[in-house]
């Protein structure tokens, strides 16, 4: 599995989303430091939740980019070599999305930790509250939701347009209000609300269905790149 | 024994009909010239014999799990050279590193193409090296080359005529696709001409 990951990586890392990642770092780190306030009190919560939008805004389009774009068919072409070297298609898929997952996770970490050391620098009476971190779990769930509903788009499409209307979708949920419809239809495109437990473990629990909804759809479709 | 076994075989894609009852017996040791022009079909019966297109109707039965493959197109990681490509090649497929090593400095050195060379600055010509020089690091009984030419100089294209007898001689079970069946005449063995989805009563 390590040497497949690898293999995968090998592709993944190419001039595209080297100009990419690190681009979108910037504007985030940019974008904390902007989003510090001048309060003089412990209420820094203008901090929070405007980085926590911006988090949700450039990581959608991170994760909907690298999951969808991994799926392409031409960055998909070399699964010819690796599916006839006795590597199963769930192997291969399955493999693809550990590390994309992965590249996600590590880059939120990283700035999960640049967040709290702007706050710590820059921010009066800043403090770590454990809501920050359940709120950058929420938000990192919500990524990877949207960029999984990219790769799923993209099975199907193979057309580079559909990478936007996951985007889409995100921007549109992100202000619903509570009427059945609207809590319906935020079952299924999530977004950041209060955090609690039960909307943890249905973002978790979406995650996991899309994760093998876009497994079971690479095992069944045609290969035909 | 065959190592392919094709009955019954239809492929339709949006109700165009790309291959329309095929049966055929591929059979070990024995190299194949599977002829046919463009969109006669070629090709998805080689993808549907890999696993990477599944048929409509009839069964297809490859008795090899690793096949030495070369695709019509090549991909290759851009940010890595050569060497480090078929290594990690050769890592998923389990080969041992001093033997990885052994055949991938032999395969390179056959083929004359610098290991420590990116791969986004290779040629089309050199790219289909590195293609086949990846089908051939892992010594499969079945070899499956889909237009291997494509892309080599008349030079290069004699090396891959030698590359291909040396196969025969080690028994190997080879599958060529392609639309020219006068330059691999002296390595076929049996040619199977496919016209519109069905084979066609000149193959022999």
């Amino acid at each position: 599995m390590m040497n497949l990951i690898k293999c995968h990586f090998a592709y993944l890392l190419n001039k595209v989303t080297l100009f990419i990642l690190p681009s979108v770092n910037i504007i985030m780190i940019i974008s904390l430091i902007t989003n510090i306030g001048d309060e003089y009190s412990d209420n820094f919560n203008s901090y929070y939740f405007s980085s926590i939008v911006m988090v949700k805004i450039c990581f959608c389009f991170i994760s909907i980019f690298l999951f969808s774009i991994s799926i392409y068919k031409q960055n998909d072409y070399y699964a010819y070599y690796i599916l006839t070297s006795n590597v199963s298609r769930i192997k291969y898929i399955t493999s693809k999305i550990i590390l994309i997952t992965g590249t996600v996770l590590i880059n939120f970490v990283f700035l999960f930790i640049i967040f709290l050391l702007i706050g710590f620098l820059l921010q009066d009476y800043f403090y770590f509250q454990i809501i920050f971190l359940y709120g950058f779990i929420e938000t990192c769930l919500i990524v990877f939701i949207y960029g999984l509903y990219g790769m799923l788009l993209m099975q199907i499409t193979q057309n580079l347009f559909t990478i936007i209307f996951p985007y889409i979708f995100m921007i549109l949920t992100s202000d619903l209000g509570d009427s059945l419809i609207e809590t319906l239809l935020m079952m299924i495109f999530p977004n950041t609300r209060d955090v609690d437990i039960i909307n943890l473990i249905h973002l978790i629990w979406l995650t996991c269905l899309l994760i093998v909804s876009n497994i079971i759809i690479f095992c069944k479709k045609d290969l035909h790149y | 024994m065959a190592i392919i076994e094709i009955k019954n075989l239809y492929k339709y894609f949006h109700n165009n009909v790309v291959l329309n009852n095929l049966s055929f017996k591929f059979e070990y040791n024995n190299t194949y010239l599977l002829v046919g022009a463009n969109g006669s079909g070629k090709s998805t019966l080689i993808k549907i014999i890999l696993g990477f297109v599944k048929e409509t109707q009839g069964r297809v039965k490859t008795n090899e799990k690793t096949i030495g493959y070369v695709p019509e197109k090549s991909s290759f990681p851009e940010m890595v050279n050569i060497k480090e490509f078929l290594y990690s090649i050769a890592n998923i497929r389990n080969i041992p590193k001093n033997s990885a090593k052994a055949i991938i400095e032999s395969e390179l050195s056959e083929w004359k193409l610098d290991g420590s060379k990116k791969i986004s600055k290779l040629s089309k010509g050199m790219m289909q090296k590195v293609s086949i020089i990846q089908s051939l690091i892992h010594s499969p009984k079945l070899y499956i080359f889909d237009e291997p030419m494509s892309g080599l100089d008349e030079k290069s294209q004699k090396q891959f005529l030698n590359c291909i007898k040396n196969l025969k001689a080690k028994n190997k079970t080879i599958i060529i696709a392609t639309h020219f069946k006068d330059y691999y005449q002296e390595v076929a063995d049996k040619v199977v001409i496919i016209k519109e989805g069905t084979f066609n009563d000149e193959s022999n």
